[in-house]
């Protein structure tokens, strides 16, 4: 038995492995090979801090009702976000550890409570650094910067522990139990996002639609505030506490109680996970006994009858069927792995699309002109498409690489493997388009070839998002399910980079729309060949892109190509 | 078939192997041996394409690895040690994914015939993520033997198999090679070594301490006794 608070092992493994967290992190980064993403991780960091720091200065802060809706409903969002996770991702085990983490702890004298202050404290620094970043951007809307910081801390770690016990009680649950949890949640998805929709059309404010260029922006925000003041105000009630710290004046009484509520609800809920963990594993022991004496009791020779039922089984089940998956040089064959891959995680796929899908579709309900509706939706799926998709659609490289080596010795050329490990995402992330803007077109009636000029600039810069991803994966790889410091950084440099080569490639439009301008007229004025701009502009946005895709493909080819994978591969 | 020439390999700057040449021939089973770190992994892998040589040429089936590595991959299976499956396949999507890569003809009556034969006929809708160590080893092999191999590269192969497993896949090993198929076998278990192999390379600290038929082995080391057996040969081979 421990004496104290915690046992002092897991103090001195948390201490230890941040020290070499933090030695692997600096070797990496001076790897010679990686110099120059290493140059280009400074550059995006201080590009960041900039950022960061001129959001703080130049940004008007939001109205009190503004930020309280926007934290809010935030926080609801983010909370049902873990909830509707679980329950199309059921965790495979109580608490989210590494194959060795979960091999070692487990098999050491170490209680329940142990192994939860040790899953509670390899999450802490993220949160602190999160809570600090996050703290920093509010800086111009918080008037106590202390206890903002504090709320958002408390905040965000009560967070992770709600995560923690979803993931327990769904891991502990009956197959049928889970089941009905999943139904629910799918329910309360669809029940939410009705109601969502109909208290929007419903207020008078916000019945008709709005031309471009009355603040769009300011019409949303004010949508949050009505919602937040609606009944669904009620879901972040539980948040309360949390939010009036954050949104605090001084330092009073009054919010030194809140403070003293808000940790005790994070100290109670700490002691619930704890709780949960050590009843929730005893259960599922306890439930495989029952089961098994159930099973032992309806069949007087089960153990003994075991093996013979197994066998008759087998005679029915051995009918081998091997499909027939077309070779295309190893590119079909390993297109199909993944679509395999992907049809196994269709729930984190669906949760993936379901979000980004009614986001897309909020300018086609609000904006009147149709064309502008139908340009905002494909550039919100195009902004999307670029930023977080690759995230949700891994069935490429990134989820391969333990089996890079096994990849690399199959008599596979390196673009057939490219075009083969490439095939799936690319797939899906194109028919989810075409679904997208389908029920767009459909909905603001224009005409088919709206959607098809849209998907001829969206399919390159899809291979193209999708190639980059993979390339900066290769040349820089890690593990899809790796948690802490060094996968936020990651995170946070990698948006800041697809941030700029967005705004990049928005500039680079509109200096190629004004160029199409000038050049049809010009071409027309001269050769007296009357020429739409609007044709010349798609034609080189969709040559322009296919080239950068094609770019990007060719330099994964011979990434892939050059691959060591005993030495380039983490361990 | 398998031919190594003048063979080096460094990561960064250390040398994992240096100045290897060997052979093996259609029918023959060969045998690297040596301490941990001796170069054992490294030239498999080599032989496999996965890396590649800083020096020297490999070939399989008179294709250069490097330089014509499809054809000389599609002669080629490579089972290594840690058994690397794809979990989100069943076995029997295992097996359909590699008769695609690899072309084969009649895929479904060697499948059935492998399956039968490594006892994985209960488990063909089985997710590889779902089966043990040993059968996940069985998996490999299946998949490595779909395509009829001219060259087999098995890197500790034993690891994870049952008594029963173990005796399958040594008969198999021996039943190919001799239909002609050339065997290297990376492994520690010199008792196998001795009862499955032709021929031994001896490797300590990259360098090649003896190449050969397992016969000529007593007799390149005098001092060793005459009646001793492989163990011992390796002590006194690799002894520094």
């Amino acid at each position: 038995m421990t004496t104290t608070a915690f046992h002092p092992a897991i103090l001195r493994l948390l201490r230890l492995q941040g020290r070499g967290r933090g030695r692997r992190m600096w070797g990496r980064f001076c790897q010679t090979r990686r110099l120059v993403l290493s140059a280009v991780a400074c550059v995006l960091t201080v590009v960041w801090l900039g950022n960061a720091a001129m959001t703080i200065w130049f940004r008007e802060s939001a109205s009190p009702e503004t930020l309280r809706a926007l934290l809010s409903l935030g926080l609801v969002l983010y909370a049902g976000w873990h909830f509707a996770k679980a329950a199309f991702f059921r965790p495979e085990s109580p608490l989210d550890w590494t194959p060795v983490e979960r091999e070692l702890l487990v098999a050491m004298p170490l209680s329940p409570r142990d192994l939860i202050a040790y899953q509670l404290a390899s999450i802490t620094l993220t949160t602190l650094l999160k809570a600090a970043l996050f703290t920093l951007l509010l800086l111009p809307d918080l008037r106590s910067v202390p206890l903002g910081l504090i709320g958002v801390l408390l905040v965000m770690t009560t967070l992770e522990m709600l995560r923690m016990a979803i993931d327990i009680v769904t891991w502990g649950m009956s197959r049928s139990a889970f089941l009905a949890y999943r139904t629910a949640v799918v329910a309360g998805l669809v029940v939410g996002g009705f109601a969502v929709g109909d208290a929007i059309v419903r207020e008078a404010t916000f019945g008709s639609r709005i031309n471009v260029g009355e603040g769009l922006l300011q019409r949303l925000l004010d949508i949050l505030v009505q919602l937040n003041a609606s009944a669904f105000g009620y879901a972040a009630l539980p948040f309360q506490p949390f939010l009036d710290l954050i949104l605090a004046d001084t330092l009073t009484a009054t919010e030194m109680g809140r403070a003293g509520t808000a940790l005790a609800t994070m100290t109670g809920l700490a002691a619930a996970v704890i709780g949960l963990y050590t009843a929730i594993t005893r259960r599922v022991v306890l439930r495989e006994k029952r089961n098994y004496r159930t099973k032992s009791e309806a069949s007087d020779s089960f153990a003994g009858s075991t093996q013979a039922e197994a066998g008759s089984a087998l005679g029915a089940v051995f009918g081998l069927r091997l499909r027939r998956i077309p070779c295309w040089g190893g590119a079909g064959a390993m297109a199909w792995r993944q679509l395999v891959g992907a049809r196994r995680h269709w729930g984190n796929l669906l949760t993936a699309m379901i979000a980004p899908a009614a986001i897309a579709w909020i300018p086609v309900f609000v904006i009147a002109d149709a064309a502008i509706a139908f340009l905002a939706t494909t550039g919100t799926l195009a902004f999307y498409t670029f930023l977080l998709l690759p995230t949700a659609l891994r069935f490429d490289f990134r989820r391969d690489l333990d089996r890079l080596a096994t990849l690399k010795c199959l008599p596979i050329t390196p673009p057939a493997a490219v075009l083969g490990q490439m095939l799936a995402p690319l797939l899906i992330v194109t028919l989810f388009q075409i679904g997208v803007l389908a029920f767009a077109i459909v909905v603001l009636a224009l005409p088919l070839h709206h959607l098809c000029t849209a998907m001829l600039v969206l399919i390159p810069l899809n291979v193209l998002v999708f190639a980059l991803d993979n390339l900066i994966f290769l040349l820089y790889p890690y593990r899809v399910q790796q948690e802490g410091l060094e996968i936020f950084f990651r995170t946070m440099l990698t948006f800041t980079g697809k941030g700029l080569l967005f705004t990049a490639a928005l500039t680079a439009m509109a200096g190629w729309g004004l160029v199409a301008a000038s050049l049809t007229d010009g071409i027309s004025n001269t050769t007296g060949i009357a020429l739409d701009a609007h044709a010349v502009f798609a034609g080189g946005l969709v040559a322009g892109s296919s080239f950068l895709a094609a770019l990007a493909l060719y330099g994964l080819c011979r990434t892939y190509g050059k691959l060591n994978p005993i030495e380039d591969l983490p361990q | 078939m398998i031919e190594v020439t003048e063979f080096h390999k460094a990561f960064a700057d250390q040398v994992a192997v240096r100045g290897l040449s060997f052979c093996v021939e259609p029918g023959e089973l060969l045998a690297i041996i040596g301490p941990n770190g001796a170069g054992k992994t490294t030239t498999m892998r080599a032989m496999a394409g996965i890396i590649s040589a800083s020096r020297g040429r490999l070939s399989i089936g008179g294709f250069d690895v490097e330089g014509d590595p499809i054809a000389a991959k599609s002669r080629l299976a490579f089972v290594p040690d840690d058994a690397p499956v794809f979990h989100d396949l069943t076995v029997e999507e295992h097996l359909s994914f590699y008769a695609s890569v690899y072309r084969v003809s009649d895929a479904h009556s060697k499948a059935v015939a492998l399956l039968k034969q490594f006892e994985l006929t209960s488990k063909v809708r089985t997710p590889a993520s779902n089966l043990s160590r040993g059968m996940r080893q069985k998996l490999a092999i299946c998949c490595a033997y779909l395509h009829d191999p001219r060259a087999i590269l098995v890197d500790e192969p034993l690891t994870g198999l049952d008594p029963q497993g173990i005796r399958v896949f040594k008969r198999s090993l021996q039943e190919r090679a001799a239909r002609g198929a050339a065997v290297v076998i990376s492994s520690h278990m010199l008792a196998m070594v001795e009862d499955l192999c032709t021929h031994v390379l001896i490797l300590a600290g990259g360098a090649q301490r003896f190449f050969g038929p397992v016969d000529q082995l007593r007799s390149s080391y005098d001092h060793v006794d005459a009646a001793a057996g492989l163990e011992e040969i390796y002590f006194a081979a690799t002894a520094p």
